[in-house]
């Protein structure tokens, strides 16, 4: 349910464009807030809890607004590891959360939300906790 | 000693403006280090063109910088770069980036003292951080343009300062931000870092993980600094390692 904090050991994907990522290195500037962004857009993954996390991925590029170009990447963080990450190693001890945002054209949306803020330490601190990368375009 | 060679330069972004020279440089000039030559723009050759035009200010001085990619087995890559005093007349153009771009630094920058010590001219061959940094820009001016990002001239001019400075340093990663900086970061496998977002006007975003070894913790910094004091923080976080090979 929208609002809804989504569970610790689910994991959301992030949209990753091929400016933010050099080699195998994704940098944080891939986890700033973009211009018309408040939160930090994500999808939650287990949304579609009864898939393999290959249909999910299938799932969230099919269903994904925005059109990728060939080189970007989809991110993949566990929700508990990246916000004890956050909590645990910013000098602030900020504090981040995911927040189920789904819509009927994007089920799987849900937004990364930073107390008191989300800054360049809290998204760089993100990219230490990247599990895996996938293309954006299969 | 061999003879002036001709060196055209090529076009890696369109723009607003076209010149087209064509370079007799002396080969002894590239032999290294801060060097004059002989240069002059003879209307002919391969066509190159603005992007990145900083505009001047009074306290400032301006130059150009032609990057050259003449190295017929690796046509991408920088075989030199020739500075030019606006103010000696050299070059009528306003014209930058990709293959030329013109700077606009403080008149007590040590490319100022270079520069007109020598007569308003320089040609330097390129070391492999302005090399490599070089070829990553190239790539990401690409990657802005299909983004529809306009890359900031002048945080082009503070990062290709920076790493101009530090002939020894360890190649960077660089990365395009939405905001049109550019970031350049120096990371080890233990997951420490120097990041310096390079916002224009010698202002640096930084961000910095080191590891404290004697407490066995990673200490993290960040704020914002001018380009010539940010170096002093890198030092006091004792993250100066990083940008060293």
């Amino acid at each position: 349910m929208n609002g809804e904090p989504i569970p610790d050991p689910d994991h959301v994907l992030r949209h990753v464009k091929a400016r933010f990522m050099q080699g195998e290195d994704i940098d944080g500037s891939g986890f700033r807030l973009r211009e018309n962004e408040t939160e930090l857009s994500f999808n939650w993954m287990e949304y579609y809890r009864n898939r393999t996390p290959d249909e999910q991925l299938q799932l969230i590029r099919k269903t994904f607004p925005l059109k990728p170009n060939k080189k970007d990447k989809f991110v993949k963080l566990n929700v508990g590891s990246a916000k004890r990450h956050v909590n645990d190693e910013h000098p602030e001890k900020k504090t981040i959360d995911f927040i189920e945002d789904g819509d009927e054209q994007v089920p799987s949306h849900c937004l990364m939300t930073g107390e008191p803020d989300i800054d360049d330490l809290v998204a760089d601190l993100l990219t230490d906790c990247i599990l895996e990368k996938y293309p954006a375009i299969p | 000693m061999s003879p002036t060679q001709n060196i055209t330069s090529s076009t890696i972004t369109s723009g607003r403006q076209t010149i087209t020279p064509t370079i007799p440089v002396k080969s002894e000039a590239f032999s290294g280090g801060w060097s004059g030559s002989e240069l002059a723009f003879r209307g002919q050759g391969v066509t190159t063109s603005t992007l990145l035009a900083e505009p001047s200010s009074p306290e400032a001085q301006n130059f150009v910088i032609l990057f050259e990619q003449a190295d017929p087995v690796n046509p991408d890559d920088l075989s030199a770069i020739v500075y030019l005093h606006e103010g000696f007349g050299q070059i009528s153009v306003h014209t930058a980036t990709g293959a030329l771009t013109n700077m606009s630094v403080q008149s007590s920058h040590p490319i100022m003292t270079a520069l007109l010590s020598a007569g308003g001219r320089l040609i330097l061959k390129p070391t492999p951080v302005e090399s490599a940094v070089f070829r990553r820009i190239s790539e990401l001016m690409e990657l802005a343009i299909e983004d529809e990002i306009e890359m900031s001239p002048s945080s082009f001019c503070d990062l290709w300062s920076f790493i101009s400075a530090r002939p020894a340093a360890s190649v960077p990663n660089v990365f395009a931000l939405d905001n049109g900086n550019f970031r350049a970061v120096w990371k080890n496998p233990e997951g420490e870092r120097v990041a310096l977002e390079f916002q224009g006007s010698q202002t640096v975003g930084f961000v910095i993980f080191t590891q404290a070894r004697s407490l066995g913790k990673m200490m993290r910094i960040a704020g914002v600094q001018t380009v010539r004091q940010v170096p002093a923080h890198i030092a006091a976080a004792d993250a100066g390692h990083l940008l060293t090979k």
